[in-house]
């Protein structure tokens, strides 16, 4: 069985404008050991999705359908009590932006030991101060003494986003979450840090989801792949035939994007056209269909249905039409 | 691409004073640029990279005269900038646009689209009546690739590329000549960040424009400039033609700067060896003696540590390290 296993899940906003459905309908599910990489654009329910799991969605915010199967438990049925002993503790989550999860006031050393007093194994004050060193050093902070009586704004970037990579993995939680973890970073940290969580996830075979708007960046970390739009999932699939044959066109419109080194000076850049959509009144039908290429008359009217092979999970109906219907989804 | 001299930059300093004590005084200075020298062409696209805090930020906003210099010339065009009075400078504030980083904070929440465009082109005074006026600010943003139908919207009611396209409709207002471009693209989604290069490189075409184009993202670096410069800590750490920088790093830090670079497929992405440099940035309150790399250096010998290695000629290009790479 899956460690994790969303079903349908749909959390909207109940805005004055209307009713933004931020994500709807959208399941998936993460193994033990597995890494799945969440992409879209911005707007498209990555975040959403997280904090759902997390139960962590705000008011006018609210988790409305579905279920969230993590470990046999559904998290929705949970009271909020039992919830905490969930956060942290067996599902950590890292925010793209480590300040609002750090509370200025207050010194590094005492967030992670108010965390670690949540430890059963750490026992005394010294045990709790001697994992906490422990663990700076693990996510490559240098002379981690001294760097517990210092404030959040003391730090860079880049060592913020560790500490916050530290306290999440404090608790030896079986899934992590990361949402746009390194987007706010230099591409020299970016590195550094994607090179630390890989470390940690292979050494505690821990479950990750990894959010981001740049398929280039987990390209060489993800084991899976979930393509977002819109609030729906588009196309999922294993990472190497999501790069090497993407199905659904938002996909390869996604990975044309994507900047590459060697592009040619000389040709114009590929841009996706028009823009993303209103999702108070998104378009019906494919949420796509007003930006793709491949639009048919189909598209405009129905929903498209997964369409792919067995490990391969397509909304399309291009697709559809081209491979049929997917067993069992 | 012709040869004349639009900027050139000498021994270019901006510190800020750090206060501290009682009673307060100057405790120090953030060398935010300490000593940067370049030249940059008509019609050409020159690319600033290096990491945040590096002052890439600063060195285009001294440029545009946001801050004043320390030390150090600026000249546009023959005429040396950094002595001329507010008044005398205004003609170059006009020849000199910025476009600035962030795309949500850089507009006025309350101001809409042709009141934001419409203050440039007031402040220099470039229309004789109100319909010209209008007819100017619905042109600018058909250029940009907008609509005049957005017109009287305020920021807030549009996406980012749009409002760095809105950023870029006021820089062009007042018919500039260079345009300093702060990551332009940086705070956009991948999926539009094309959208706004290729409107760039059209106006660019057009109006016959000169950038400075900072950016940390290389590939969109490399595809849009003719050169470029890499700053580490304050400093020009390597010049070089676009093409050749990429090819061939000099510097140790453009070196692990390119093998950091995402590579968008799986395979090689998992086969590569990537130099993941050590320790962080130091600040730039505190640069550290001798080469401003050498505390994450990768090849830093003890020469580096005491003696700073001066930008030097190899070959038409530049580099600033006691041993360039082979
Ligand atoms: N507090 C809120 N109130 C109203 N709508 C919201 C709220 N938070 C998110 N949304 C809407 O939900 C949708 C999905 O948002 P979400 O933040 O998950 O997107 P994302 O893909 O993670 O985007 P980004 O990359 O910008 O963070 C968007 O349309 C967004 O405007
Ligand atoms: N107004 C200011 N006062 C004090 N320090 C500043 C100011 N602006 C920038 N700095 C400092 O100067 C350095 C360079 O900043 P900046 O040019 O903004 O970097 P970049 O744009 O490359 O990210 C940083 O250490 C920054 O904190
Ligand atoms: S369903 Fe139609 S509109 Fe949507 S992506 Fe497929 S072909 Fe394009
Ligand atoms: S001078 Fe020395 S420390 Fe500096 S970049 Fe060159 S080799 Fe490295
Ligand atoms: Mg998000
Ligand atoms: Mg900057």
């Amino acid at each position: 069985m899956a460690l994790l296993e969303v079903r349908n899940l749909q959390t909207y906003f109940f805005t004055y404008a209307g009713v933004v459905k931020a994500v709807d309908g959208v399941s998936f599910s993460v193994d033990r050991g597995e890494v799945l990489g969440i992409v879209g654009e911005s707007g498209s329910g990555k975040s959403v999705t997280a904090m759902s799991i997390m139960r962590l969605v705000q008011q006018p915010g609210k988790t409305v359908g579905g279920e969230i199967i993590f470990d046999g438990i559904n998290l929705l049925n949970l009271s909020d009590r039992e919830m905490n002993a969930y956060r942290g503790k067996r599902i950590a989550m890292v925010f793209q932006d480590p300040m609002t999860s750090l509370n200025p006031t207050l010194t590094v050393g005492y967030h992670m030991m108010e965390l670690l007093s949540r430890d059963p194994n750490l026992k005394t004050k010294k045990d709790k101060i001697d994992r906490a060193i422990e663990l700076l050093k693990a996510v490559g902070i240098s002379e981690p003494e001294k760097r517990l009586s210092q404030y959040p704004y003391q730090f860079s970037g880049g060592m913020r986003q560790r500490v916050m990579i530290a306290l999440a993995i404090a608790l030896n939680p079986d899934l992590l979450i990361m949402d746009e973890p390194t987007t706010a970073l230099d591409v020299t940290v970016q590195a550094q840090i994607m090179e630390l969580v890989k470390e940690i996830q292979e050494k505690y075979h821990m479950a990750v989801i990894f959010i981001t708007h740049d398929l280039g960046v987990i390209a060489g970390f993800a084991d899976r792949v979930m393509v977002m739009y819109a609030g729906k999932k588009v196309e999922e699939g294993d990472v190497y035939s999501i790069f090497e044959n993407p199905l659904h066109p938002y996909t390869q419109a996604l990975l044309s994007a994507v900047p590459k080194l060697d592009m040619d000076r000389s040709q114009r850049l590929y841009a996706i056209p028009g823009s993303p959509p209103n999702m108070i009144a998104p378009p019906p039908g494919c949420r796509f269909h007003p930006r793709c290429p491949y639009a048919m008359r189909i598209c405009a009217k129905k929903i498209p249905i997964a369409a792919g092979t067995d490990n391969r999970e397509v909304y399309c109906w291009k697709v559809f039409k081209e491979m049929g219907v997917v067993e069992g989804v | 691409m012709s040869k004349n001299l639009i900027l050139k930059v000498e021994n270019l300093k901006t510190w800020f004073p750090v206060t501290g004590g009682f009673p307060k005084r100057v405790i120090g200075y953030v060398k935010a640029v300490d000593g940067v020298s370049f030249e940059v062409y008509e019609g050409e696209t020159l690319g600033i990279v290096g990491e945040s805090g590096c002052g890439k930020t600063t060195l285009g906003r001294t440029i545009v005269r946001l801050y004043k210099p320390t030390d150090g010339k600026i000249w546009f065009k023959g005429e040396e900038l950094t002595h001329l009075s507010d008044k005398e400078l205004l003609p170059y504030r006009r020849k000199i646009q910025m476009v600035f980083q962030d795309p949500y904070a850089s507009l006025n929440p309350r101001m809409t689209v042709a009141e934001i465009i419409g203050e440039a082109l007031d402040i220099h005074k470039l229309y004789k009546t109100r319909e010209e006026r209008q007819e100017r600010i619905y042109q600018l943003l058909e250029t940009v690739g907008l609509v005049r139908e957005h017109a009287n919207r305020f920021p807030h009611e549009f996406s980012g590329g749009q409002r760095q396209r809105i950023g870029i409709a006021r820089a062009l207002a007042v018919q500039p000549e260079l345009i300093v471009l702060d990551e332009p693209i940086s705070a956009l989604d991948v999926s539009i960040q094309a959208q706004v290069v290729n409107v760039l490189i059209d106006l660019q075409e057009k109006y016959d424009l000169t950038y400075l184009f900072i950016a940390h993202d290389l590939s969109m670096v490399r595809y849009i400039s003719d050169r470029v410069i890499v700053m580490y800590l304050g400093n020009v750490v390597e010049e070089a033609p676009s093409s050749e920088l990429f090819k061939k790093p000099l510097h140790p830090y453009t070196e692990a700067l390119l093998s950091a670079v995402p590579i968008p497929d799986p395979k090689l992405a998992r086969q590569r060896k990537r130099i993941i440099l050590q320790g962080e940035v130091p600040s730039p309150l505190n640069p550290p003696p001798g080469c401003p790399f050498s505390t994450r250096c990768p090849y830093a010998k003890d020469i580096c540590f005491k003696e700073k290695p001066p930008l030097k000629d190899v070959g038409g290009r530049k580099v600033a390290c006691h041993f360039p790479l082979e």
